[in-house]
């Protein structure tokens, strides 16, 4: 397991890199116009030009309105407020060709706050972490699984799930259907789509955009009673992925 | 050598953890007894077949989950745990190798690959070739109350602190067997064992060992 998590935390890192080359490529053409001006290079000014647009706002989330009354204000919350048991999850974790069984347990203790608890399957503890709005607190990880980038990425991911929970702002309508409405949250290069089932009434999936590229790809399978009961999370990227099938819900009063 | 020497060092590598109910307990008179008994039914002892309850509580969360399952044992190091309850899962340890069934897929792990592996290899040959009371791995500390010699298990090694803090292993008066394991994390998260309906040297076929 932990040559597993080893790779994991290589592609994690890969990831990040591939992303601040880019930035830092970014920053040199940045820096060009004090040059450009002694050239008068009009072809790099375009190039400068074009760079700049495309770290703004991707055209697809231009000029969105607000959802406030297309649906309820609950409408991209994943796990419903008033959450009154922990839900226990068979987690497994596929990374390239491996895979990791585990369970979460997801606990609420109050709407904006909410307790992970990772453990193996048989029972050792791996990660226990409390996630707010502003907060995210790790009582307790196992040596090799306290590293920045895996404590990162798993508050990432739970961030964007609870992001209908946390987030006190009225979502962007990014679609309408008679099936669904897409709601957006974020700017300028980040966005989160909700896919919000109008049938259903309830969240259907999540896409974490940098730019134009979908970097996160939440797809909740089933949903019942309040609660996803099937749900995945899946970085393309890095070729991992987490699926999460309820097992139970443990009543916390009385502990079964 | 007592199986259920197996089954607890099996134990503390995928359990780590655990603490003590320290009720009614005190100091074992004699140690000695205690031991030597333990070798006289390791001797007569040939497989092990019990059901298992296990509870896990986690602290922060106040909450507790059951598991339930069988265990098989069979000498000299051939081992299942076949979870049933809340989903099924079946890990089997045969001869170095260590297989897990999920959801119809098996996965075969050597244990020369995985340093996890190795140490519970290594643990393995102690037993078979020593008394896991020798081990220095561990302090031990020995209590009994009414029903039960109790042998507290401290790891010594300081890697193998930070995933157990404790475990206490339970052995029945009258028959040596091991009633309950308790396990005890350095966070105080605990999982307790629970081992009913015993059946010694009942017949095991070989294939409950090999997962296919």
């Amino acid at each position: 397991m932990q040559k597993f998590l080893k790779n994991i935390l290589h592609s994690i890192k890969e990831s990040t890199q591939m992303t601040q080359v880019v930035q830092d490529k970014s920053d040199l053409i940045l820096s060009y116009p004090v040059h450009l001006r002694n050239q008068r290079s009009g072809f790099r000014w375009l190039l400068l030009l074009s760079i700049i647009f495309n770290s703004c706002t991707p055209k697809m989330f231009r000029d969105l309105k607000s959802a406030e009354n297309i649906a309820g204000s609950k409408a991209t919350e994943l796990f419903r407020s008033g959450m009154k048991e922990s839900l226990v999850y068979k987690t497994i974790v596929h990374f390239r060709d491996k895979e990791f069984s585990s369970l979460t347990y997801v606990n609420a203790v109050n709407d904006s706050v909410f307790k992970i608890v990772l453990l193996t399957t048989f029972g050792n503890t791996l990660l226990e972490a409390e996630i707010s709005r502003e907060k995210f607190i790790v009582n307790n990880v196992i040596s090799y699984l306290d590293k920045r980038p895996i404590l990162k990425l798993f508050e990432s991911d739970w961030r964007l799930l609870l992001e209908g929970n946390f987030s006190n702002a009225t979502p962007l309508l990014f679609s309408e259907s008679k099936e669904q409405a897409v709601f957006d949250y974020g700017n300028k290069r980040k966005h989160h789509l909700f896919y919000y089932s109008t049938a259903n009434k309830s969240v259907t999936g999540i896409e974490s955009y940098k730019g134009k590229n979908k970097k996160v790809i939440v797809k909740v399978d089933s949903f019942s009673d309040s609660r996803p009961e099937k749900f995945s999370i899946d970085h393309p990227s890095m070729k991992l992925a987490f699926n999460f099938s309820l097992l139970k819900k443990v009543s916390n009063e009385t502990g079964e | 050598m007592s199986p259920f020497r197996y089954l607890f060092i099996f134990l503390f590598m995928v359990f780590p953890a655990l603490v003590f109910a320290q009720e009614g307990k005190k100091a074992m008179t004699d140690t000695i007894a205690f031991k030597k008994g333990l070798e006289q039914f390791s001797k007569v002892t040939n497989s092990i077949q019990s059901d298992f309850i296990q509870e896990k509580k986690l602290k922060m969360l106040n909450d507790k989950v059951t598991s339930k399952g069988l265990l098989y044992f069979k000498k000299e190091n051939k081992l299942r745990w076949e979870y049933a309850e809340p989903y099924s899962y079946i890990i089997a340890l045969n001869n170095g190798k260590v297989m897990l069934k999920d959801e119809g897929k098996v996965t075969t792990y050597d244990a020369n690959a995985n340093k996890l592996f190795l140490e519970l290899n290594d643990i393995l040959v102690t037993c078979i070739n020593g008394n896991i009371f020798q081990s220095k791995k561990f302090s031990f500390r020995f209590f009994e109350n009414e029903k039960n010699n109790i042998a507290e298990l401290t790891p010594v090694n300081s890697a193998m602190k930070n995933f157990i803090a404790k475990i206490i292993l339970y052995f029945d008066k009258t028959d040596f067997t091991v009633s309950k394991v308790e396990m005890v994390e350095p966070s105080q998260n605990t999982t307790m064992i629970l081992f009913r309906n015993k059946k010694l040297n009942a017949e095991i076929p070989e294939k409950y060992f090999t997962l296919n």
